[in-house]
């Protein structure tokens, strides 16, 4: 019988399925190296973490940390003041204002790609795509250098997925697990069969696998096993993922939004000692009415980001978990006749908190209009290689495409080091 | 009846941003009669301007800055000082010197338009013609065109600030005798005043968190219509949005119209979905009530919809047609008195004459303008006796139209 090549279920899509449930290596259990669970759970609190906060399509520094107002570039809003004499922000931020001690802003962002899937890929590796190389994004890097082998819990999560470039050349191993916008499991992260069935048919894969392994010593065949373990081992930890029971205690502080229960869920699962998730909020290309887009969209991310730093400090995580802030582009000073600002990558803002950083921190001066950095110019590199370090991972660390030394920063970027304390 | 090859352009008269750049026209109103206009635009900065009876030839420049011949447009006479923020909307009570303004910066000022001057002012109201023109003068030339004196206007103090209202106004309506207005501002809090006592005669909190973007008054004052709406991304289910009919004595809601129109139950979550996001594409921001008390029209706004306008039922909340099709949304819309005619104002540059019975488009005037996205026209008033048509446009103009009735 004829069966045309895209019927197949391909060995390929298989593999990448499966390691897309998870970065996981060779150890079964990490928790079971520790006799003692407490010792577990003060090596996982201990552990230095990462949580991305993403402003897809840019959100805009004038209209959240660099304000001009009264200038021709200013709009609507008016400053407040923060917990940090001196220090201003947008309005549109109230509850972050009474964070800003924790907070160490950046002012002076210039990067170099303008459009939004090359501003995504750039501030997600520290590289501009090419043709020839795969980069890893940084949560990648971050889930090989501070992950745990044979975690039941992946060691790299985006919740609401920005960028693909995933793990690049790192391999498999360091892919993102991938959960919905909404918080949800992808369907293949739950297997749909009874334990027991289940039980039936892991073991006659093993069997199959063993069968196979034994007479073809390839790479593909220990990923592939490597992987189905990962995902097998996910399944002990699924209750991470679920924050309903908690929700309607942390709802309040949280807020009512989709990003509080994802930053609620982001707390639990770094507690959990997953050392990097990233969590995507989207609509600030705002090409038009980007006034009330923002008024709109920066309410409930604001008060799901000032939550998350309340909370992790208060479970004492914060000291260990570096917050970041970004989108992949800031937003032009001149206002467009459609009432929006267009990209501009020459002077914008982004932000940083908690592990290894100074709080309470503006970092960086743009001029009049904001259109221009005037001071502590900070490029991509510089800005991947300052998070590398607060993180305790050396940024000159260099992984080989082929032949070709690639450091995690790029060549030239320079630490940041006002920014750390 | 209106006709499109009747309709003529009178005035243009120049209101271009002093302080930023997206400082253009957003609200104005006619005065008593044509011949008195006042516009506000997003500095806050209001002016007033009075007209001749009728248009007069006269020397104008032309975009390179040569005199040609045209209407010569006379400059404002007055400014309105006070606000601290972009100016949302005018309206004028029918004496013709009563105005009420609303504003970003959270207030509500009445203005006695026919008061005495609180002062002078010397106000540049062609920034963007001089800027553009000295960039191509010689070089010597270019600062005294830059710094050449502005218009010396009156100004005007409001006769009361009100400021009840705790976030930006997007939203006022005004009852037919101008004895009641009602406010609405983004925490989805109405205020119904009474005009000559300058004073609240409600308040209510609308359902939900949504901001109100839209409000008129029925004739008589006694019912509000409110629209809410508020942009958020990624979130729960739909963006929070209401469309209600409420009793201004006691705030309580009358008819729910979204609900009347799109019954949850009655349909599967994504069929719903689809026909509310149809219905309230990115917002309903324009709203009338008309005269009769028989009509509601409600637009459309942002660039998301299809800038359409419904007329509504108003005892039942039922769409009776939809008309109109301003690309990149609705910005304002006004019955006539007789409620058969519905003028509205969009985002491509145009206003539309719609007659209202059968939904035909009597006329379309104005030619989108500013490449794929136009300059909008932000505002429009229509003159107590209906002859004439006033414009904001966002490119630094209001356009006051004869409609050759």
């Amino acid at each position: 019988m004829f069966c045309p090549t895209h019927e197949h279920f391909s060995r390929r899509s298989l593999l990448k399925g499966l390691f897309a449930t998870t970065a996981g290596g060779a150890l079964m259990n990490w928790g079971s190296l520790f006799a003692s669970p407490a010792r577990a759970d003060e090596v996982a609190k201990n552990q230095k973490r990462c949580i991305l906060l993403w402003m897809n399509g840019g959100a805009s520094q004038f209209e959240t940390f660099d304000m001009k107002v009264g200038t021709a570039t200013g709009g609507p809003f008016r400053p407040i003041s923060t917990n940090v004499p001196g220090t201003q922000v947008c309005e549109l931020l109230p509850r972050m204002a009474q964070q800003m001690d924790k907070l160490c802003v950046i002012r002076s962002m210039r990067t170099s790609q303008i459009d939004h899937p090359q501003g995504i890929h750039l501030m997600h590796t520290a590289y501009s795509e090419t043709a020839n190389v795969r980069f890893p994004e940084f949560g990648a890097v971050i889930a090989k250098y501070l992950g745990r082998d044979g975690a039941a819990l992946p060691n790299f999560i985006k919740i609401g997925s920005n960028g693909d470039s995933g793990s690049g050349f790192l391999g498999p191993r360091f892919q993102p697990f991938n959960m919905g916008h909404d918080g949800r499991l992808p369907t293949f992260a739950q297997s749909p069969l009874n334990p027991e069935v289940e039980a039936r048919r892991n073991g006659l894969r093993q069997f199959v696998e063993d069968t196979y392994a034994a007479k073809h010593a390839v790479e593909t065949a220990k990923m592939h096993r490597a992987a189905y373990d990962s995902a097998r081992r996910l399944q002990s930890a699924l209750a991470t993922f679920k924050i309903d029971e908690q929700w309607q205690k942390y709802e309040p502080l949280y807020g009512d939004s989709l990003f509080g229960r994802n930053c609620l869920l982001a707390r639990q699962l770094v507690e959990a000692g997953v050392p990097f998730v990233e969590i995507g909020h989207s609509g600030y290309d705002t090409h038009a009415d980007n006034f009330t887009g923002h008024k709109g969209l920066l309410a409930p991310m604001e008060q799901g980001w000032a939550a998350l730093l309340t909370d992790l400090q208060e479970r004492g995580l914060l000291q260990d978990t570096l917050v970041v802030w970004m989108g992949e582009i800031g937003r032009t000073p001149n206002i467009n006749n459609r009432a929006g600002r267009d990209h501009y990558v020459r002077a914008w803002s982004t932000a940083l908190a908690g592990c290894g950083v100074k709080g309470g921190l503006v970092y960086g001066q743009t001029d009049e209009e904001g259109r221009d950095v005037t001071d502590g110019k900070v490029t991509e590199g510089d800005f991947f290689a300052t998070i590398y370090q607060a993180l305790g991972i050396d940024p000159l660390t260099e992984h080989y495409a082929g032949s070709r030394p690639i450091p995690i920063a790029p060549f030239g970027s320079n630490v940041v080091q006002d920014l750390l304390v | 009846m209106y006709a499109a090859d009747k309709i003529k352009p009178a005035w243009k008269l120049t209101f271009e941003g002093a302080r930023t750049t997206v400082a253009w026209p957003s609200a104005l109103t006619f005065a008593g009669s044509h011949r008195r206009v006042v516009c506000a635009n997003h500095d806050g900065t209001i002016l007033m301007w009075e007209l001749p009876e009728s248009p007069v030839a006269g020397k104008v420049l032309d975009a390179s800055g040569k005199e040609v011949d045209g209407i010569a447009a006379p400059p404002p006479v007055k400014q309105l000082v006070g606000h601290e923020n972009a100016v949302t909307h005018l309206a004028c009570a029918p004496d013709g010197k009563t105005l009420i303004s609303t504003s970003l910066d959270h207030t509500v000022r009445f203005w006695d338009l026919e008061a005495a001057a609180s002062g002078e002012a010397e106000v540049v109201i062609d920034r963007e013609t001089r800027e553009r023109l000295a960039r191509r003068a010689p070089e010597k030339e270019r600062e005294g065109m830059l710094s050449a004196p502005g218009v010396k206007l009156a100004t005007l103090a409001p006769t009361a600030t009100l400021s009840e209202h705790r976030d930006w106004i997007q939203a006022l309506g005004m009852s037919r005798d101008g004895r009641r207005v009602i406010t609405g501002d983004d925490a989805g809090h109405a205020i119904v005043w009474d005009v000559a006592k300058k004073a609240k005669i409600s308040q209510w909190q609308c359902e939900g968190v949504a901001w109100i973007l839209a409000a008129a008054l029925s004739s008589d004052g006694e019912q509000a219509l409110v629209s809410q709406y508020r942009r958020k991304g990624g979130d729960f289910n739909n963006y929070p949005a209401g469309l209600r009919i409420y009793n201004v004595a006691d705030g309580a809601v009358k008819l729910d119209i979204l609900a009347t129109n799109y019954p949850k139950e009655k349909n599967p979550p994504y069929q719903y979905q689809y026909q509310y996001y149809k219905f309230v594409a990115e917002g309903l921001v324009a709203a009338a009530w008309s005269r009769d008390g028989k009509l509601l029209a409600i637009g459309q706004g942002g660039e998301g919809g299809e800038g359409k306008v419904h007329i509504l039922a108003a005892e039942t909340g039922k769409v009776l047609r939809q008309v109109s099709e301003h690309r990149y949304g609705v910005t304002d819309l006004c019955f006539t008195q007789d409620g058969k005619f519905l003028f509205t104002a969009g985002r491509d540059t145009t206003f539309r004459i719609i007659q209202v019975e059968d939904g035909k488009e009597v006329a379309k005037i104005g030619q989108p303008r500013g490449g794929q996205f136009t300059d909008w026209l932000s505002a429009i008033s229509l003159s107590p006796d209906e002859r004439w048509l006033a414009a904001a446009d966002i490119s630094g103009h209001v356009q006051v139209w004869q409609l050759g009735q």
